[in-house]
């Protein structure tokens, strides 16, 4: 069953912008999983109680940071260029590398 | 029927032994509002002993959830508002709050303006940008049932069809202001997110935090006073943060016309009339709360007694 109906997925229920849910099975957004986990497992009657929406965000955000670590391995490639003292700055979601290429002369070298 | 009436003649009958006891409308109103006080704060403290139960298997479903019960009594006393905006990040709770039970924030804004003419049950701006559409032509901008904020009265109405590029049907009367253009914002109804209480001693910890710090998706809020200070800090306007509380019950007024014999005549459309706001079986407990106080009031002891043991005995029942 899709999770969401046709209308809303091609053209967001005649609304704007038609384009709002194009391509929105790729990703579960973690709005959905802090709401959902909220939904489910936090209050008076269900397994966790007393805990606030910050500790599941921290959580949930933890864990998809160890998920990029282990699992994920999303291979970017970046273009950069040294500076005089042969030094480039990291991407902020760096994790470890594949491979460094030099480029020279219009070709790239390992 | 009035409440406040049956409870005020009952509680006449049982003190008026040997025609000691008279009670004044004014002592009365007094005690009558002491007394829903108290019963209104112990529908809380029941709540949560019963919460408690139902996590042992010690409370029942159908008509043994008494959890059910005090939740309607509750949320009978349930509001929601915007709240007033003050400086900056700040808002002010209404001076009837006894409790907030949740703050919420509507982080798509669609679009926002001013009036330029006043009609009924409906929005009108000539300089709106960008222009209303119905759909005949583009998609339908803004969405039917999003939320349509008056932000100088903070009335709120639901866009109900759109008419033209200048012109938006609204579910209520918000915009009244005939000389004058009234300030406006259009929400995305089903972007809504509660802004989540954090206490004073967690927020610095938390605005500082890397991972967790407040956003427009999932903010967060402390409380002083009467004021909530909302972060992260850009939420600044005017309609933008609703509150749904538990307000106090009204003070209950036996009001009366005027004096016949002696007596005071009930007088139901007073303006100052109000009646309990408790449900109707909270009647006995209402009155046995009042026959404690009268019975102080007229030195007593036996009417002191008898409310005191009504009292004992319905809690007992209920355990």
């Amino acid at each position: 069953m899709a999770y969401i109906t046709d209308y809303l997925y091609y053209e967001n229920n005649g609304n704007s912008p038609v384009d709002k849910n194009w391509g929105s099975y790729q990703y579960v957004s973690l709005e959905d999983i802090v709401n959902n986990f909220m939904l489910m497992y936090q209050g008076n009657n269900e397994i966790l109680n007393n805990i606030e929406r910050y500790q599941v965000i921290f959580h949930a955000k933890r864990g998809i940071q160890e998920l990029n670590y282990d699992a994920m391995k999303e291979i970017k490639i970046l273009q950069l260029t040294v500076d005089s003292q042969i030094r480039f700055v990291l991407p902020p979601d760096y994790v470890n590398y594949v491979e460094y290429l030099c480029m020279r002369q219009g070709f790239y070298t390992l | 029927m009035a409440m406040i009436n049956n409870v005020r003649n009952t509680v006449l009958a049982i003190i008026n032994k040997n025609n000691y006891g008279y009670l004044s409308p004014q002592d009365f109103n007094l005690y009558a509002q002491q007394a829903q006080m108290d019963m209104f704060e112990d529908y809380f403290y029941q709540y949560n002993q019963y919460i408690n139960r139902e996590n042992i298997r010690q409370s029942g479903t159908g008509y043994a959830d008494i959890v059910k019960g005090l939740e309607e009594v509750i949320d009978s006393f349930s509001e929601e508002v915007f709240l007033t905006g003050g400086t900056a990040n700040t808002w002010s709770l209404p001076s009837d709050y006894y409790l907030v039970n949740k703050l919420y924030y509507y982080p798509t804004l669609l679009t926002s303006g001013t009036t330029t003419a006043t009609a009924a049950n409906e929005l009108v701006d000539n300089t709106a940008n960008p222009p209303f559409s119905n759909g005949a032509v583009t998609p339908q901008y803004p969405a039917l049932q999003s939320i349509v904020v008056n932000t100088d009265t903070l009335k709120q109405a639901f866009v109900q069809s759109v008419a033209n590029a200048t012109t938006i049907n609204l579910s209520a009367d918000i915009f009244q202001a005939v000389a004058s253009g009234e300030n406006y914002s259009i929400y995305d109804a089903n972007n809504i997110t509660e802004v989540e209480r954090v206490t004073q001693k967690k927020i610095f910890f938390l605005t500082s935090s890397t991972l967790g710090s407040p956003t427009t998706q999932f903010p967060a809020y402390v409380l002083s006073g009467n004021t909530v200070s909302v972060y992260p800090t850009s939420i600044q306007n005017n309609g933008d943060i609703k509150a749904q509380y538990i307000r106090y019950p009204k003070p209950p007024q036996w009001t009366f016309l005027s004096l016949t014999n002696g007596e005071p005549i009930f007088d139901q459309t007073s303006s100052t009339y109000q009646d309990f706001e408790l449900p109707l079986s909270d009647e006995p407990g209402l009155i046995a709360k009042i026959c404690q106080y009268v019975g102080i009031e007229i030195r007593e002891a036996e009417v002191y007694q008898f409310g005191q043991n009504e009292e004992v005995q319905d809690n007992q029942i209920q355990v």
